[in-house]
């Protein structure tokens, strides 16, 4: 399971981790730039996406966590992400965390959300 | 849930005669399943939107009114009388609000007519249970 700074995500709800395209970053020829050759602009940037879904037993206790991620999202929050295995990628920035949906009130009451990190190159 | 031979059955007060039974559904409408990296199972599951069904079924000699005022999208209240099992007293009164999504007829041998009158049980603030049933014997004297 997740986890990131504060939030262990093993005790907020079922998620899965997405690691984005790996490599270089380049321009096409005649692009912004204007150049008439692929420009080389150096490895991309380490980009993880993580989906899941909020739980908590009560509309109140699902608020809280919202509004905590919304903070670590809006400061923003470095730190560093540990994935299922141990994984662990230094210098994550929490860059976006978007709710996907409405609050599914049933058993439990619930959230479907994605965090977007970046690992922002200086 | 099934209650059959109910009686006092009522839409809006108005007595519906000839009914046999009353088949109440209970289906989920959207269903949560979400995964982990852990493996292929699910993790967690939930019913959010649930949708309670009834199937009201009569039999009687030929179609009345009662029949014919029912309108598809008509919100009434439906009330009636059962037993949680066939051999004991009407102990329960059952009632919900429901929407009309169904009224179908047919032939029943020679002389008789069968109707089919299917519904949505509605809830007052989404949150309360469509269906409500109480003991007979809590209920105020001359309540249906």
């Amino acid at each position: 399971m997740a986890s990131f700074h504060t939030f262990n995500f093993d005790t907020l709800g079922p998620h899965r981790l997405t690691i984005g395209g790996l490599g270089r970053a380049w321009e096409w020829p005649f692009g912004n730039s204007g150049l008439p050759f692929t420009d080389d602009l150096g490895p991309r940037e380490l980009v993880i996406t993580q989906t899941g879904r909020l739980v908590a037993s009560s509309e109140p206790a699902l608020w809280t966590t919202i509004n905590a991620l919304k903070a670590a999202a809006e400061l923003p929050r470095n730190a560093t992400l540990i994935g299922p295995a141990g994984q662990a990628w230094s210098d994550m920035t929490l860059m976006r965390f978007t709710p996907q949906g409405p609050i599914d009130r049933g058993r439990t009451f619930s959230l479907a959300y994605t965090l977007l990190y970046i690992r922002i190159n200086d | 849930m099934l209650y059959l031979h109910p009686t006092h059955v009522t839409l809006n007060t108005t007595p519906l005669p000839g009914v046999e039974s009353i088949a109440v559904a209970r289906k989920a409408k959207a269903v949560i399943t979400d995964f982990t990296d852990d493996g292929p199972h699910p993790t967690f599951a939930d019913a959010p939107e649930r949708l309670t069904t009834l199937t009201i079924k009569r039999h009687i000699p030929e179609p009345d009114d009662a029949f014919a005022a029912i309108a598809l999208g008509d919100q009434l209240d439906l009330a009636f009388r059962a037993a949680r099992t066939p051999d004991a007293p009407h102990a329960l009164r059952i009632s919900a609000r429901i929407v009309i999504t169904g009224a179908e007829s047919s032939v029943a041998g020679q002389r008789a007519c069968a109707q089919a009158i299917t519904a949505v049980a509605v809830s007052t603030d989404g949150g309360a249970e469509p269906l409500t049933v109480e003991p007979v014997s809590t209920l105020p004297a001359g309540a249906n």
